[in-house]
């Protein structure tokens, strides 16, 4: 299925999550249902799906995320990067993690 | 955790996750799921609540007493463990514990004043573990008088 993001588009963390470091991992904990439930529904972000992450801060687009990335991560291409990062996308908007700003 | 329980009671939601540990038992076992929900006024006698451990962890045990601003607590398996934690440390309260799919209500309901005494003087630990031997007598002596 082809991704609807827009590289020029600019997202955010949701207001409905709560998240936090612990031991290393980045936890995110979604809150819209009324409660935050880390039996049945807690997210972990991986290394690179914590370096996506920090950057969503509401004022960097798509484009952006994905050049910076590729500058810190040099060792992947950009195409490689870009994938991630529109993949990644795909399953937080999906899971209502991000908002378009 | 400490921290992530705390992020999520001061937006106002419950927060559930599944127990580890055996220093609550009975009451709360170690697997059990359980849902500790913001407090909306002072905690009560009795009431299992949680507060900040050592590390960054949790800690979920019961309230014994209540002190001039802060609450001794104990846990219900180890009464010797004792906290005296101020009012403003404690995270949440419980109000829900489940057990294999199932919702216990044991001590979260108007006995927890019953345990807290207990509790308090060191009773609660002997009289659990009477329970749990007369229970095991129990099913023996049922068949004995089917035998008669």
């Amino acid at each position: 299925m082809e991704s609807t993001i827009s590289r020029e588009a600019v997202y955010r963390p949701s207001d409905d999550l709560v998240s936090r470091e612990i031991d290393g991992q980045l936890v995110i904990v979604p809150i819209a249902a009324g409660i935050g439930d880390l039996q049945d529904e807690l997210y972990t972000l991986n290394e690179t799906g914590r370096a996506i992450w920090g950057k969503l801060d509401g004022r960097r687009t798509v484009e952006a995320v994905v050049g910076e990335l590729a500058t810190e991560f040099s060792g992947a291409s950009a195409d490689e990067i870009g994938s991630d990062v529109v993949g990644l996308l795909d399953e937080l908007l999906k899971r209502r993690m991000v908002v378009t700003v | 955790m400490a921290a992530l329980l705390a992020d999520v009671v001061s937006r106002g939601v419950p927060f559930r996750f599944q127990a580890h540990g055996y220093s609550m038992a009975p009451f709360v076992r170690d697997g059990d799921v359980v849902t500790i929900s913001p407090l909306r006024g002072p905690a009560r006698l009795g009431d299992v609540v949680a507060y900040p451990g050592e590390h960054g962890g949790l800690v979920v045990h019961r309230i014994a007493a209540r002190h001039s601003g802060a609450y001794e607590i104990r846990a219900d398996g180890v009464p010797d463990v004792v906290d005296v934690v101020p009012r403003a440390e404690l995270l949440g309260v419980v109000t829900r514990v489940e057990r294999d799919g199932r919702d216990v209500r044991l001590g979260l309901g108007p006995e927890r004043l019953l345990l807290a005494g207990l509790l308090r003087y060191g009773l609660l630990v002997p009289i659990v573990r009477l329970a749990r031997a007369t229970r095991a007598h129990l099913p023996r002596l049922r068949r004995q008088g089917a035998v008669l």
